[in-house]
């Protein structure tokens, strides 16, 4: 029986065996996705401060130098690959073990191997992070970890694939929903691009300008085969589970799939645009960068459409703030890249700050964010514990969410200025990094504001473990809803939201 | 933690033929409680107008690899060709000798003397309306050619250092429109440097392989070229 | 599509292509190319560096110079890189041989250094400008890499590495300030950067 079926039409008993059996998935998942998430928040937290230092350095170049493992050069791969790796992906593995566990409706498979799982990853990061602090990065863009680190991600992702994928095959649930879809890609994908580029640019002799078009095969695809599906996975998921609603269209949801699995796997190679690479390699990457509006545009439809009605919604949930605004990112930024891969737009923007504000818009606006609604969703869950305050959580997304945006924006202008100007030769250079320091300047204040938010965030997290803070009956919203005093009651069969 | 099932006994990989069964409805949280079902599939069809739409975006980007693929080529990089033939015909237009002069100034000079010409005070003279750049053309062409070492006195100012020489990287083609841009740039007005004159002056000092230094420059032998022909 | 290897075939096919594409094709193609360049009696070697440059070139990539600098040039009617003098032409696949890593780099927060060797001949001015950028290009925003030198009392005769500072960026008398191996390692590397030289087929 499958647990899809509308909602009135679920007797009691029926809800209260699906009640039983979610606390029970969420029984075997707790300690390996709060182990995950745990660990995504700490190196959030350290991702931030090498975030912040990096960008003062830029405008700044004199704060904090001296020992050499503080240099920009080495703090900014740092940054890079904590947020990537620790924060993120960290985050992403949590919310996948969970999403996939719930949808197959059976336990999730191999919590001790997951725990394991996540000490590896996090010995990983370590001295990862430290090897490039001490000098040992490869400058290989998104893989600078030291030929040392890598094994230990590549044997903690073994274990969460074979996890996510042992639990799929046991699904009690007949259907396979569309989230699961883009999971079973997202850990399908990760580690055969994670071990080939390792393999292929760390390990073996691939060498010259083979070792850069792997190199942006793999980057690129991190955000598009990893990162995307988990971030639009999960926005399939919870959105329509926190509104009671279905996906708009199942149609959609398989166009949307299909064209995302074909066209971003090539679209790495734009950033290589004008490089040493021949014109057929640059303008398949062009192509494929283009044909990504098609997927976007479906899954823009698709979730727009599911929410249309239910958008005072935002006012209460979390969880729906962070995730639509998410979604929303998800939508502009991937437009915007579609049009920089364009030789005429990429001949301005290539090598300047915009695409650093691109970046951010993608990693941050869109994954971040919805990662951070996940979180709001999941943890209490697994810790029987809701969040400490709504106000902090209004802050956090606040904080957050202005901050991400003046971010982009300083950037975006900055860089296109930026980009005009070193097109023409009779500026001198030093003109032209005068101008951009203003932009840095407010970048490095919208950072700040970013950084509040997460402090805000991890003392939620924190609180919510430590069960601090009074003991709720009903969800941490932002406002108190008027009908909040039913929102307890067992088996809400008039399609109330929370 | 509260609801304790205990990690063993779901370590297996199939699982117990009724899950939930340890659990006491009134165990349960508030937060699983109120939960919605899970999500569902709704049915709407995809929209007429989006497959016109994914169409000419499938249209466009069938025509631009079409149009921009040179060939498959791994020795084609011009995408605008469409790898017909390999060479790739130089441009004929003549270029403005200043333009060029300007390009190897700002490639070789402008990291010391600055692309506006006026040097760095104290390390790297200036070459607007110096009389080293304005003068006797004979020194202007051998510090190019050798170098210059030592002190060195600039438009009243003093200065100490190394000019690196610029006879084997350029060639006397080279030498003649960067020497012939800062004659005529910055406020500066002197007759441009034929490649014949610099190729006269290499002859001449060809066994010569320490830079110049300030008094020697002085006293070098007059140019056997003397006068420059305007243009 | 609720069959799992539905769902797993489409997900490997799709990536697999592209894998191909990207990847492989690419890899075999430039791999043929580098064998029939090697070919030639007036082919040049395939080691770029060695010695101090290549040595420096580690250098590079451990303090993440990329990041700042890139290695590339981008072609005459696309950018302005060539008209800036950052190299005579744009940058090919073959000016890569043999390099690990190779560092074309996606900002350029400084200049392009891919012909670097040949705008700035002098080791002397790399010296200042790596201790303090500032020296020698006032408003640069360079990290200091005050790290790769050592600032030392005089000792007898001052040595004839240490570097000679303008007045105004003197060290205190007494003391002299001279690179470490690193520093002279990483200058030879910058000397040595040179992707200048014409193609022997016509070319792009």
């Amino acid at each position: 029986m499958s647990d899809q079926t509308i909602s009135t039409a679920q007797t009691e008993s029926q809800r209260q065996a699906f009640a039983r059996q979610r606390a029970a998935i969420d029984a075997s998942a707790r300690w390996p996705v709060l182990g995950f998430f745990t660990g995504s928040v700490v190196w959030l937290l350290v991702g931030t401060g090498l975030a912040l230092l990096a960008s003062i350095k830029l405008h700044s170049p004199e704060f904090l130098d001296g020992p050499s493992w503080l240099t920009f050069g080495r703090i900014r791969p740092a940054h890079l690959n904590t947020v990537a790796y620790g924060w993120a992906s960290q985050a992403g593995i949590g919310v996948t073990l969970w999403s996939m566990a719930r949808l197959s409706r059976t336990e999730l498979r191999y919590p001790r191997l997951l725990m394991f799982a996540v000490l590896l990853w996090n010995i990983g990061m370590l001295v990862g992070t430290i090897g490039i602090l001490a000098g040992e990065g490869t400058s290989i863009e998104w893989l600078e970890f030291p030929a040392f680190a890598p094994p230990f991600f590549a044997l903690a992702f073994a274990i969460v694939t074979v996890s996510t994928m042992v639990t799929f095959s046991n699904r009690r649930e007949p259907h396979v929903y569309v989230t699961q879809w883009y999971l079973i890609g997202a850990v399908f994908w990760f580690p055969w691009l994670y071990t080939a580029a390792n393999l292929l640019v760390i390990y073996a002799s691939v060498s010259g300008v083979s070792q850069a078009s792997i190199n942006w095969w793999y980057a690129h695809n991190v955000l598009g085969l990893w990162m995307t599906p988990i971030g639009v996975g999960s926005t399939y998921y919870l959105l329509p589970k926190v509104l009671g609603r279905p996906i708009y269209s199942y149609q959609l949801s398989l166009l949307g799939f299909w064209s995302l699995a074909l066209f971003y796997n090539w679209a790495g190679v734009h950033h290589l645009i004008g490089g040493p690479l021949p014109a057929w390699l640059i303008t398949l990457s062009i192509v494929g960068s283009v044909m990504m509006l098609i997927p976007v545009i479906t899954v823009a439809i698709n979730h727009h459409m599911t929410v249309l009605g239910s958008f005072r919604q935002l006012r209460y949930s979390p969880t729906l703030r962070f995730i639509v605004f998410g979604a929303m990112s998800y939508s502009a930024v991937s437009i915007q890249g579609s049009l920089q891969s364009l030789r005429t737009i990429n001949e301005v923007t290539h090598f300047t700050h915009y695409t650093v504000a691109h970046a951010h818009m993608g990693a941050y606006a869109f994954f971040t964010m919805i990662m951070f609604g996940s979180i709001y969703y999941i943890v209490p869950r697994l810790t029987g514990w809701e969040w400490a305050a709504g106000g902090l959580i209004s802050f956090h997304f606040w904080s957050t969410s202005v901050g991400v945006l003046v971010y982009f924006i300083a950037l975006t202008f900055g860089g296109w200025y930026q980009g005009l100007d070193l097109n023409r030769a009779d500026v001198p250079f030093m003109t032209i990094v005068r101008n951009t320091l203003p932009y840095l300047q407010v970048r490095s204040w919208a950072g700040i504001l970013m950084a509040a938010g997460h402090l805000a965030f991890a003392a939620l997290f924190v609180m919510n473990l430590l069960h601090i803070g009074k003991q709720r009956s009903g969800p941490t919203l932002f406002f108190d809803r008027p009908d909040a005093a039913t929102l307890t009651v067992i088996g809400d069969a008039s399609g109330r939201t929370v | 933690m509260k609801h304790a099932t205990t990690m063993s006994s779901i370590d297996k990989a199939t699982p117990q033929p009724d899950i939930g069964e340890n659990h006491n409805v009134l165990d349960l949280h508030a937060a699983i409680l109120r939960e919605q079902a899970e999500p569902r599939d709704g049915f709407e069809p995809i929209p007429a107008w989006l497959t016109f739409v994914f169409g000419a975006i499938i249209f466009w980007g069938g025509y631009y690899l079409a149009s921009f693929n040179g060939g498959f080529r791994v020795t084609e990089y011009d995408e605008r060709r469409n790898g017909a033939s390999d060479s790739l015909a130089k441009s004929t237009a003549p270029v403005d000798p200043v333009v060029l002069g300007k390009r190897l100034y700002t490639a070789n000079c402008a990291a010391c003397h600055q692309p506006t010409g006026l040097g760095v005070s104290g390390q790297f003279p200036p070459l607007a309306d110096s009389e080293w750049v304005l003068g006797e053309p004979a020194m202007l062409k051998n510090i190019l050619l050798h170098g210059l070492q030592g002190p060195l006195k600039v438009k009243g100012q003093s200065y100490n250092g190394n000019m690196p020489a610029f006879g084997a990287r350029l060639s006397d083609d080279q030498l003649s429109l960067v020497l012939s841009y800062i004659r005529q740039e910055w406020g500066n007005a002197a007759a441009p440097i034929l490649p014949e004159s610099i190729a006269a002056q290499r002859k001449a000092f060809a066994q010569r392989t320490n830079p110049w230094s300030e008094s020697e420059l002085k006293t070098l032998p007059p140019d056997p070229i003397a006068v420059e022909k305007a243009g | 599509m609720n069959q799992g290897p539905t769902i797993f075939l489409g997900v490997f096919l799709t990536f697999a292509s592209a894998w191909l594409g990207l990847v492989v094709a690419p890899y075999v193609q430039f791999e043929a190319q580098r064998s029939q360049n090697a070919a030639k009696v007036d082919a040049p070697p395939e080691t770029p560096m060695e010695g101090l440059a290549a040595q420096g070139r580690q250098v590079y990539r451990a303090n993440g110079c990329v990041y700042c600098h890139s290695q590339q040039i981008r072609p005459e009617n696309f950018g302005s890189d060539i008209a800036r003098g950052w190299g005579p032409r744009r940058t090919v696949a073959q000016d890569y041989v043999g390099e690990r890593p190779v560092m074309l780099g996606t900002m350029r927060t400084g200049p392009d250094l891919a012909n670097i060797g040949t705008r700035q001949t002098s080791a002397a001015w790399h010296h200042l400008h790596l201790y303090n950028s500032r020296i020698t290009s006032p408003g640069s925003i360079m990290p200091r890499f005050t790290f790769l030198y050592e600032q030392r009392k005089v000792v007898g005769q001052r040595s004839s590495a240490a570097l000679t500072f303008p007045p105004e960026w003197d060290v205190k008398p007494g003391y002299e300030v001279v690179p470490t191996n690193e520093a002279k390692a990483l200058v030879a590397y910058l000397l040595a950067m040179d992707r200048s030289r014409p193609l022997e087929e016509p070319g792009p």
